[in-house]
């Protein structure tokens, strides 16, 4: 397996991106079934997956992560916004169509938001999902989030205006949720 | 190709490190098992350990890579060096496959030879975390005094744990013969 395993679940291992699954990141980013819940509209190629590579995914201090089954990278786990001082980030992530509707991403995010409280010692945890995206919804929810804010008509997507849910979890919640 | 080595003892050889292994460093300082007791908290990838290797020789610091008959076992590290007081410290990993050998013991003797007799320190301080015993046992066994306790001073899988601080003077030191 590319990669050093970094946070290691039942089914799923999280691990370091490495320069060689850049290519899939661009293919399965490019699938409109994978952007356009993300609100990507930026065509990215090969050159810019390789500046986001070494300026982001290499640096020291960001939480970047493959999601890994049975050694194949599925999809992309990340933090961002990470603000120590306050003591909260949010949670980003995405799929390959093929092992949607299966649980991973669940606990692929459930897996980070530990390791948010636990490690890294943060008091909350957000998460952003279309009011369409009923999925994402469902992973965000099943990380002990509740909605906080719905952030009217917020994004477009295939020409329509869609509301942004904004979703939280405090670290006593997650606990007391088990999840 | 594998360095030449440059602290040799019975079973233990350091090098230094190679181009060739920073698959093995990123393999083993992304483990659970070894990141906890080193408080890595962040994802390092392939790029992030070759950034590192390219200026890893420029400075006071010695990262060596302790290995068994040519295979990489481990990681020594001899920092924060100041070279007018006549201190640094020292810190090691073992692959887990590897503890409960007496590796670690030989390859952090062979880092104190290095520093008091090539180096000309005066003394090495090291910490441990309350919660990794083999690594005190190992500093007491090496001849360090405990010095103190930092309390609550990381915070290691949700719960702050406190540091032990050792120290070992040169005229403390028997020398890696004895061990």
């Amino acid at each position: 397996m590319p990669g050093g395993a970094f946070l290691r679940g039942e089914r799923v291992t999280l691990r370091t991106i490495e320069e060689e699954d850049l290519e899939f990141v661009r293919d399965t980013l490019a699938d409109p079934r994978v952007r356009r819940p993300l609100t990507m509209v930026q065509p990215k190629n090969a050159e810019s997956w390789q500046e986001f590579f070494e300026e982001r995914l290499s640096d020291e201090e960001s939480v970047d992560l493959a999601v890994s089954i049975d050694g194949e990278i599925r999809g992309l786990v990340w933090l961002f916004d990470l603000d120590q001082q306050a003591g909260h980030a949010e949670i980003g992530y995405w799929l390959a169509p093929d092992v949607h509707g299966q649980g991973i991403m669940t606990e692929a995010a459930r897996l980070v938001v530990e390791y948010a409280f636990e490690e890294l010692r943060l008091h909350r945890v957000r998460g952003r999902a279309l009011a369409s995206n009923e999925a994402s919804l469902g992973v965000l929810r099943n990380c002990g989030m509740s909605e906080e804010a719905v952030a009217r008509e917020a994004a477009t997507v295939d020409g329509e205006y869609v509301d942004m849910v904004h979703l939280g979890v405090l670290r006593e919640e997650f606990e007391e949720a088990g999840a | 190709m594998p360095g030449g080595a440059f602290l040799v003892g019975d079973d233990v050889a350091l090098r230094p490190v190679e181009e060739d292994d920073l698959d093995f460093l990123r393999d083993h300082s992304n483990d659970p098992a070894i990141r906890h007791p080193m408080t890595f908290d962040r994802p390092t990838n392939l790029e992030a350990q070759r950034e590192r290797f390219e200026d890893m020789y420029d400075g006071d610091d010695v990262g060596l890579l302790a290995c068994v008959d040519d295979e990489p076992i481990g990681y020594a590290m001899l920092f924060r060096v100041d070279e007018s007081a006549g201190h640094a410290e020292i810190a090691y990993w073992l692959a887990p496959e590897a503890q409960g050998e007496g590796y670690g013991t030989e390859m952090a003797a062979l880092l104190l030879d290095y520093a008091f007799d090539e180096r000309r320190l005066h003394r090495i301080r090291a910490r441990a975390l309350d919660t990794n015993v083999a690594s005190q046992n190992l500093l007491e066994k090496l001849g360090f005094t405990h010095e103190g306790v930092q309390r609550d001073e990381k915070y290691v899988r949700g719960e702050y744990v406190d540091t032990h601080f050792y120290g070992l003077l040169d005229e403390e030191w028997a020398g890696s013969e004895v061990f």
